[in-house]
């Protein structure tokens, strides 16, 4: 956003949260275009996903590491739930709270081992994290039912108010979800955020910065692991029923391709790739077995239209053509530059290009 | 104030190739002390021990009387030591404001769970660096592109934002490796007078330079390295005379110091 001065020539630097608004505009919007016992049920899927996607976008979009153990989370956290309330009798808002608790251990732990890595091997440790889980929840059966899945998980309740209409289940999760986006969006914008994209950019300035890789990195995907959690515990509550085949890799991949094709980074991508997402999965019920197939010819298009992600592109765009307006203008004098001061104005193409590099 | 940078008997052999010898200097405060040497002289090896990228075997890097740890380039920050790269470094991805205010990033003080909820204190943490962010950016001429993302930028102007971020780190020390390496040499000229700008705010200035001309302008003190030593030391008019100095650079060989410092 461009900067303003008021009267004094202090800095007010308008707030860049229109993407903040979007999603929970979305949220509240929603249920008011299409009410539907049906829709309902679309929107609450939409608003899972979505906070799934915000999750991983903090590691994947952020810290810029490809994680493939969000399905493989997102089934802990939806098992720690189910098998609290179901196995032990926890209440619901408790499991609620139990589920990313357990998930964020889980996740630290993966990410103790293997955030010292380089990335690609980082994406590897995570593979493997959310291959040995899914296997867990199939073979566990005792306490996972095994691959029949896990029944008889109790609608959410808060004291004796049980969470059974349509309305109130998608309201739960858009809360949540809402909150999830606002708890992001934080993040994003603060010094920890700057961090995490400066590391990812330049791991020399970063560190010459004073800025902790490990610390920072451990944080984000710590924090991914909250969220899947989150989203799992509300999967259980929600579907009330939950098997393995729901957190496989497929799952963790179409994750992860969801949210790059809709712009990684952005604080937009999360909503878009729910959107995404739940759109292939309304559009495509009859057609499951195609699923893979339909999701590989958006991604094969949209990277070839979208490089950055659809949100980051049109951004992009957006920016470029209001510098431009804005270089104008100062070339009409309007440079809010001091008169006087050095302008090394200078750089050839190729350098510009050696810098984009 | 401070006492600047000090190097005391600091060597580094990458398996049996010795790249720095026992190098002890020093950078007082206010002043701008050049590094010169051919290539291969150990320069920049230097500098990363100094920032902590390489670890020395043997000899101390301390600023202002404090040892800093060997390898660690992390804890520089805190340390109030910074440096530029060779090779521009920039936050690609980022505007040139949040690429300066990321110069604050160590001084400020807040948890990172604190900026989950971003209460009053984070905000305040981050409006007192952007707006310091903002100052230095006016008074390098580089206002007008706080908002730019800073791959937008010219090459030149783009290693200015660098130079600018280690500013907004307020401090006591910088380290510049090779500064004019790649710009055009009509931004020598504005380059010579931000570091010397930086001298004048009291910093202590180590400046590893290839360009001769430039560090015979501005450097008060001079030290040529050469294969992992210190050849000679001086003022620039000293070393510009001392003939090792000139063989080092040129071999062996009936030759002028004009043709140096063209």
């Amino acid at each position: 956003m461009r900067g303003r001065r008021d009267a004094a020539g202090v800095v007010r630097r308008r707030r860049k949260a229109w993407e903040l608004w979007i999603t929970i505009g979305l949220l509240v919007v929603l249920p008011l275009i299409s009410a539907t016992d049906y829709s309902l049920h679309i929107w609450t899927r939409m608003a899972i996903f979505l906070i799934l996607l915000t999750g991983l976008n903090l590691i994947q979009g952020v810290a810029g590491m490809t994680s493939l153990a969000q399905a493989g989370f997102f089934g802990l956290g939806a098992y720690a739930a189910g098998i609290s309330a179901v196995r032990y009798d926890l209440p619901p808002l408790a499991a609620l709270v139990v589920a990313p608790v357990v998930v964020t251990l889980v996740a630290l732990l993966v990410g103790v081992l293997s955030m010292r890595l380089k990335e690609i091997y980082f994406t590897m440790a995570t593979l493997g994290a959310g291959f040995v889980l899914f296997l867990l929840f199939g073979r566990m059966v005792e306490l996972t039912g095994g691959p029949n899945g896990l029944v008889g998980i109790p609608p959410f309740s808060i004291g004796g108010l049980e969470f059974t209409e349509p309305i109130m289940r998608y309201a739960l999760v858009a809360v949540l979800a809402a909150l999830g986006a606002v708890v992001a969006h934080n993040l994003l914008v603060s010094r920890t955020g700057r961090a995490l994209r400066a590391y990812g950019a330049s791991e020399p300035a970063a560190l010459a910065v004073g800025a902790s890789p490990f610390r920072l990195r451990l944080l984000a995907f710590g924090l991914s692991g909250f969220y899947a959690g989150v989203a799992g515990a509300l999967e259980a509550f929600d579907a009330r029923f939950i098997s393995p085949s729901t957190f496989d890799f497929m799952t963790a991949v179409l994750l992860v391709v969801a949210l790059v094709v809709s712009g990684a980074g952005r604080m937009v991508g999360p909503i878009l790739g729910a959107l995404l997402l739940t759109g292939i999965e309304v559009f495509a019920a009859d057609y499951a077995d195609y699923e893979p197939l339909i999701m590989g010819v958006i991604f094969l298009v949209a990277v070839q239209l979208f490089p950055r992600g659809v949100a980051g592109e049109l951004a992009a765009r957006w920016e470029d053509r209001r510098e431009r307006a804005q270089r104008s203008g100062e070339s009409l004098g309007d440079s809010s530059a001091p008169a006087g001061t050095t302008r090394t104005d200078v750089g050839t193409p190729a350098m510009t290009e050696e810098l984009r590099r | 104030m401070s006492t600047g940078l000090e190097i005391s008997g600091v060597s580094k052999a990458y398996g049996g190739l010795q790249v720095l010898r026992d190098v002890t200097l020093s950078a007082p405060a206010g002043s701008i002390t050049a590094v010169i040497g051919p290539n291969g002289a150990g320069k920049s090896t230097l500098a990363n021990v100094i920032s902590g990228f390489v670890t020395q075997d043997a000899g101390t890097v301390a600023v202002d009387g404090t040892t800093l740890p060997p390898g660690r380039a992390m804890t520089r920050a805190s340390r109030r030591l910074g440096r530029t790269f060779q090779n521009l470094e920039v936050f690609t991805g980022m505007t040139v404001l949040q690429n300066v205010a990321m110069g604050a990033y160590s001084r400020q003080r807040g948890g990172h769970l604190a900026d989950l909820v971003r209460g009053p204190r984070a905000r305040r943490d981050e409006r007192a660096a952007d707006e310091a962010a903002w100052a230095l950016l006016d008074r390098f001429g580089l206002g007008g592109r706080a908002d730019s993302l800073v791959e937008s930028l010219p090459f030149g102007e783009a290693k200015l934002v660098e130079m600018v971020r280690v500013l907004a780190m307020e401090p006591e020390v910088v380290v510049l490796d090779e500064p004019a390496a790649g710009l055009p040499p009509a931004s020598a000229l504005p380059l010579a007078r931000t570091i010397a700008g930086m001298a004048a705010d009291g910093i202590g200035v180590l400046l590893i330079e290839h360009n001769m001309k430039l560090v015979m302008s501005i450097s008060e003190h001079v030290v040529v390295l050469d294969q992992g030593q210190v050849l000679t030391e001086g003022t620039p008019a000293q070393v510009q005379q001392d003939s090792r100095v000139i063989e080092a650079y040129l071999g062996p060989g009936p030759t002028t110091t004009e043709e140096l410092t063209r």
